[in-house]
């Protein structure tokens, strides 16, 4: 529930992530408020939208963190957040989130023939044969990387 | 004939905790409510245990330490955006559904013909979608869609879904091994009547004589013995009958001089009234708090009065009539008095629908607060209103040596998004 700061107003708390859809409206004002036509106004585009890139499906769409460096080969490091869509199913050759005792991991899944596996990025790492204790939880559609 | 669907989560709330937790399948989990006082969700592994629903905490503490149960505080804004998330699935796969509760849903179809397909897919949807597990009942009314929903739950041979036509056989045993109290609408006071009229079961319910029921359990009884026939008659937007003030006030056992005091019980009557006002699916437009001292004890200072805050815009949301009532009560409170008694009256009732266009958005009509207060009144429909009341009402005893934790905030906040390991 919403907590009371100590003036007693409820503290709204941090928006959960949702997709926002753009207003697509122009950052400066509309020629009808202005008074008059604004030359660029018929070629205002719609406003880019970063939920909108990441994110296909949002009822299925959460955010995890990752720790650890053995898929750094292919671009995904110790501390990069992972957006992971629930409704996909793996392909060959997709980064997935896996539930394997007890624990999430970011593998890479592999399809061979009729058998399915988890691989890491790294060839060091042993192969995981998906069997009834795996659950792949969901596949990874971006990562998003912090450069600073 | 037509037939109505029920989609019902399994343990919601344990649900949503193993969604973001794998560690914890498979483990006996509960999950307490707001206040830690009473088991609000089991995982199956805990009802194995034999931990029962509404179990008081502190009494169930050593159990939960012995058997390494994992307890956790309820984390309403988690439970909020998954049954947001279920909603959606549901969305996804048909036009028509009403959201009953935080974790139930009623769709309705204009014939009876076998939709138990479609029901597989869509709760295969919501499990891949969202991770949440859930049980399906199908049937002539939504009483019966209830009642095959319960069966689906407790027999696994199911698989999750029970047709009331087509997978029950023999009607008259299942609806005799109903309870009364089991049966949706009928609650404590109901049973007990009945039972004095020799009904105790669903069956027994649906053969019973109308004008007896209409007499003794309202229009209302008839229509839940109605619907146990198969004939559809319980609207989930029917009309109630016209409320124009809905109060709660009660005195004190003690007579109380300080203002938090006063503030806890005034937090404590608002989210009372507020959950009857959701409950009658209405709004108030304007909220009244009085606070008085003992009238016979005329060896004190007498003081009373009452102020009348308006709502805007109209609500029944618990936080927002929290805020104008601690602001009500702010302006009337006066040091030196014993008060004895507090209360809370909401004018200007309107009917919730009414009240969703308004010309005022608020954050509290925001999707989330609705879902958070459904939530809060899954708990209390179930376990009665002590189970549940927000913070500010007061802290309870500190009875175990480490508290339930609420879960990180796993969707709300980057630093609390789980973990996967690469390695």
């Amino acid at each position: 529930m919403a907590e009371m700061n100590k003036y007693n107003h409820a503290k709204v708390e941090l928006i959960p992530f949702e997709l926002r859809t753009s207003l697509h409206l122009p950052l400066f004002a509309s020629s009808v408020s202005a008074g008059f036509p604004l030359p660029a106004e018929e070629y205002i585009e719609s406003i880019l939208d970063l939920n909108e890139y990441l994110v296909q499906n949002k009822t299925s769409t959460f955010l995890l963190r990752v720790k650890g460096d053995s898929m750094r080969d292919i671009g995904i490091f110790d501390g990069s957040i992972l957006v992971v869509d629930k409704s996909l199913e793996p392909m060959d050759g997709n980064t997935v989130i896996a539930a394997v005792d007890g624990e999430f991991l970011v593998k890479i899944y592999r399809i061979q023939g009729k058998k399915h596996m988890l691989v890491a990025a790294n060839k060091d790492y042993q192969p995981i044969i998906i069997d009834e204790t795996v659950t792949v939880w969901g596949v990874a559609t971006n990562c998003i990387n912090g450069l600073r | 004939m037509k037939s109505v669907i029920l989609i019902d989560c399994n343990n919601f709330f344990v649900s949503c905790e193993r969604v973001f937790n794998p560690s914890l399948d498979g483990k006996p989990v509960v999950v307490l409510s707001s206040n830690d006082g009473c088991v609000v969700s089991r995982s199956q592994e805990a009802k194995q245990l034999g931990i029962p629903m509404g179990a008081p905490a502190f009494q169930w503490e050593h159990v939960f330490r012995k058997e390494n149960v994992h307890v956790f505080s309820s984390h309403f804004s988690l439970y909020a955006d998954m049954s947001r998330r279920v909603m959606e699935t549901v969305r996804s796969s048909c036009q028509e559904f009403d959201q009953y509760s935080v974790d139930e849903f009623f769709v309705y179809c204009n014939d009876d013909t076998d939709y138990r397909e479609w029901c597989r897919d869509l709760r295969r949807r919501i499990a891949q979608w969202t991770g949440i597990p859930t049980s399906i009942g199908i049937a002539p009314t939504k009483t019966l869609a209830k009642i095959a929903n319960k069966i689906a739950k407790k027999n696994i041979a199911f698989n999750g879904i029970v047709d009331w036509q087509r997978d029950i056989h023999d009607h008259e045993r299942i609806l005799e091994s109903v309870d009364c109290s089991e049966v949706w609408g009928i609650g404590r006071r109901y049973t007990r009547y009945l039972s004095s009229r020799g009904i105790h079961n669903a069956r027994q319910l649906r053969d019973a004589d109308d004008v007896i029921i209409k007499k003794n359990l309202s229009i209302l009884g008839v229509r839940i013995c109605y619907e146990l026939r198969g004939i559809s008659c319980i609207e989930l937007t029917s009309l109630q009958a016209q409320r124009k003030t809905l109060t709660y006030s009660r005195s004190f056992g003690t007579m109380l001089t300080k203002y938090d005091d006063l503030s806890q019980a005034i937090t404590l009557y608002s989210s009372y009234a507020a959950y009857k006002l959701r409950r009658h699916r209405l709004v108030a437009s304007a909220i009244t708090v009085y606070i008085r001292t003992n009238r016979f004890r005329d060896d004190l200072p007498q003081y009373s009065q009452e102020i009348t805050v308006r709502i805007v815009p109209p609500s029944h949301n618990t936080v927002q009539i929290i805020e104008c009532a601690q602001g009500a009560l702010r302006s009337i409170f006066k040091q030196g008095y014993h008060y004895a008694k507090a209360g809370v009256v909401f004018t200007g009732l309107c009917p919730e629908e009414a009240a969703q266009h308004s010309l005022f958005p608020s954050i509290y009509t925001a999707p989330r607060y609705k879902n958070a207060m459904k939530a809060m009144d899954t708990i209390i429909a179930r376990y009665g209103k002590k189970a549940l009341y927000p913070a500010s009402c007061g802290v309870q005893r500190q009875w175990l040596a480490k508290s339930a934790q609420c879960s990180p905030s796993y969707i709300s906040s980057f630093k609390d998004i789980p973990i996967c390991y690469a390695r």
